[in-house]
């Protein structure tokens, strides 16, 4: 699949619910003395997932958040291996589906071995 | 970037692309006492087109039916490939395939097995005897047993999140590559006298794909760049079964041989009708794919614009269906779960996607381009299957030829002791190249904003129905895209480590120019043939029984020329005849001499 999500002009029909609030972990270990966590509040879109959720983000937000691309985005491949924190539960996989109003924090799956943000050299 | 070439790195054989066919490469050169860098852009196992793929691994064992033969396997090859694959590259592929997947029972790779402890073969289209082996956790397993093999190897160094930008040439021969490491942010230089090219195929080029992104292309025009020549470039296939709807999960392969040919599912129209024609056979994708489009051309389509797949008129119990499906690794459970869908309860939307590569770097038999030193393997080669392939054969293509490769290049750079030295004015311009995308530009273009744009001129004129007015807009389109667009290409800038932008402008600037290639190529080809079908030119050409050629002339120009293709048979004596049905539908031609 093409990771590239429509324009606005095909996106119509989505149903959009009450926006995500979305805190994504941030940190470039060459530049940061810390790691951060910036907010994101990000439209949603007809059955989003957490993939999806950083792809709008990446589109339509910051370029800068980094996190990986080169990957199946169905649930096979494991690079999408997040700790992702919804409704007080710590859940992973790029296809877990999100629900309007979710509030979600996104965290790298292994914090030691961070490359910048939410990529890891697995 | 100071200090890039005086801390230029030095080895034997360089492999780019660490999927199926890099990773076999890195193995037997290896395995020839070569010391390798394998390279990836993304990582090992995790990224590319191997971990993606179906279980299916073609492999004569006869363990089904033991009329099956290398030589049977051989003539279906060239028949479904429209007799424009070389033969001399098939017959090594389905001479070959048996040993390399032995090979991989070796790595840790499992077969799926009866009862009996034999291997589970299946047939699919195409395959005259039941020949596919079902990888055990399919692409992503196999990719994940070869990158164990190959960390065992003292001798390969294996680098992530590595994008080649640039090969590099001395007179005669390969010597080294340019490329970016993306997880400190700095170029870095290779010197090798031998470099393997395994980085795919390029489905991204188009809209609707079921591939991984990354299938950019990059290896086939840095390939171009050095010189090799490109062959058949216009022939993309279509797999026929990517979901339509819904659109979360577009583009994501169902294998229409499991769900049919084993769950005995139907494929309906939108109107619910049933409209493929009977033959013996399930239709090979070229076929099929041609029957999908005439239903959805001619208003026959489902509410979003595909074809179904019904799962709920099969004669077998959903438990039956679901145990079939399971041991035939068909579905991606995970994702269809997680969307709510059960395709068992309901019929899914489906259409044609492009899902593999058939033309690409022209290779001989031992995987060497036409570039000394400089050697290809797996999809990103172009001169095997033809106009079309049957299921099974890319991952045995990646094994086979990954393993020729990489002893030859080995043997190649024992012989060259050493790579040529490097041409410092092209290392230096190729550094400012890739420095100067994270440069401000006042009104930037985002790479994803270049790819959409490729995309969407590939889409509208270079897709599946091709016709020369069409392909002469492409070409004038992707021209101003060049002139006008191209020099505001521009990373994100003020961030180095990692900055996926960045990556991708150096696909996106190169994605431009292998559309154009492939478009001009397209445009050459005036007949159709297997996946490539021209309104305007519709029979399949005798005269048309040869390659393209695409052969770089200049900075700005290129050869557009022909080649035969590689005979091993007296092809106008042995010919398998095309079944009549499907030529009465107009979906395969007879292929009479003269028409």
């Amino acid at each position: 699949m093409s990771h590239i999500l429509r324009g606005e002009a095909e996106s119509e029909g989505d149903e959009i619910g009450e926006p995500i609030t979305a805190d994504v972990y941030r940190f470039d270990p060459t530049r940061d003395p810390e790691p951060h966590v910036q907010r994101y509040t990000v439209p949603y879109r007809h059955r989003m997932t957490i993939f999806t959720l950083l792809r709008e983000i990446y589109e339509h937000q910051d370029p800068t958040l980094a996190f990986r691309n080169q990957q199946c985005g169905r649930g096979i491949c494991g690079t999408c291996r997040y700790r992702i924190e919804k409704q007080g539960r710590v859940v992973k996989g790029c296809t877990i589906p999100l629900d309007p109003g979710d509030r979600i924090l996104v965290r790298p799956y292994n914090e030691a071995k961070v490359i910048r943000d939410l990529v890891v050299d697995l | 970037m100071p200090g890039a070439i005086e801390d230029a790195v030095a080895t034997d054989v360089v492999i780019i692309g660490a999927g199926g066919a890099g990773m076999r490469a890195a193995i037997a050169a290896a395995g020839k006492g070569a010391k390798v860098i394998l390279l990836t852009k993304g990582q090992a196992a995790r990224s590319g087109a191997t971990p993606m793929a179906c279980p299916s691994y073609q492999a004569v064992f006869a363990m089904e039916d033991n009329r099956d033969n290398p030589d049977l396997a051989f003539e279906d090859t060239c028949f479904e490939g429209r007799y424009l694959g070389d033969e001399n590259l098939i017959h090594v592929l389905t001479h070959e395939a048996t040993d390399r997947a032995t090979d991989m029972l070796k790595y840790g790779v499992k077969y799926r097995t009866k009862k009996n402890g034999t291997f589970l073969q299946v047939v699919h289209p195409g395959h005259s005897f039941e020949r596919n082996l079902v990888i055990i956790g399919s692409g992503y397993a196999m990719a994940a047993s070869l990158r164990r093999e190959v960390l065992k190897c003292e001798n390969v160094t294996l680098l992530e999140d590595v994008i080649a930008t640039r090969l590099l040439r001395a007179k005669d021969r390969i010597a080294g590559l340019v490329a970016l490491d993306m997880r400190r942010g700095m170029p870095i230089v290779l010197r090798a006298p031998s470099i393997i090219m395994a980085t795919g195929g390029y489905p991204e080029l188009w809209r609707w794909t079921d591939t991984e992104p990354g299938l950019t292309g990059e290896g086939v025009y840095l390939s171009y760049l050095a010189g090799a020549d490109l062959v058949d470039l216009e022939m993309m296939l279509y797999y026929p079964t990517g979901l339509c709807y819904p659109t979360e999960a577009e583009g994501t392969l169902v294998q229409y041989e499991g769900l049919m040919t084993y769950c005995q599912g139907a494929m309906l129209n939108g109107l619910g009708e049933p409209f493929l024609p009977k033959t013996d056979s399930l239709p090979v994708r070229d076929v099929m794919m041609k029957l999908m489009f005439r239903e959805i051309e001619e208003g026959r389509a489902t509410p979003h614009g595909g074809i179904y797949i019904d799962l709920t008129k099969s004669p077998k119990s959903g438990e039956e269906a679901m145990e079939i499906l399971r041991r035939l690794d068909s579905l991606p459970y995970n994702q269809l779960r997680d969307l709510r869908i059960d395709v068992l309860k309901e019929p899914i939307e489906v259409r044609p996607v492009t899902h593999y590569t058939l033309g690409g770097v022209r290779i001989n038999e031992w995987a060497e381009t036409t570039v000394p030193g400089l050697f290809a393997a797996g999809e990103v080669s172009g001169n095997i299957h033809g106009a079309n392939r049957t299921s099974g054969n890319a991952l045995a293509e990646t094994q086979v030829f990954g393993a020729r490769a990489g002893a030859r290049a080995a043997e190649y750079a024992q012989a060259a002791a050493g790579a040529p030295p490097l041409d410092r004015a092209v290392v230096e311009a190729e550094l400012r190249r890739t420095e100067g995308l994270l440069q401000e530009h006042p009104e930037r273009i985002r790479p994803i904003d270049l790819k959409r744009k490729v995309k969407s001129i590939m889409h509208d004129h270079v897709h599946y129905r091709r016709d020369a007015e069409g392909l002469r807009t492409a070409l004038e389109s992707l021209r101003q895209l060049k002139e006008e667009v191209v020099p505001r290409l521009r990373a994100v800038g003020g961030l180095r480590v990692y900055n996926y932008e960045w990556e991708e402008a150096l696909e996106a600037a190169q994605m431009v120019n292998l559309a154009e290639l492939v478009t001009a190529a397209a445009l050459a080809r005036e007949e159709s043939r297997g996946h490539h079908w021209r309104t305007d030119f519709p029979h399949m050409r005798r005269e048309w029984e040869k390659h393209t050629i695409i052969r770089r002339q200049n900075e700005t120009s290129y050869l557009v020329t022909d080649a035969p293709v590689v005979r091993l048979r007296d092809r106008s004596k042995v010919r398998r005849a095309a079944d009549p049905t499907l030529v009465n539908a107009g979906v395969l031609e007879a292929d009479v001499e003269g028409s």
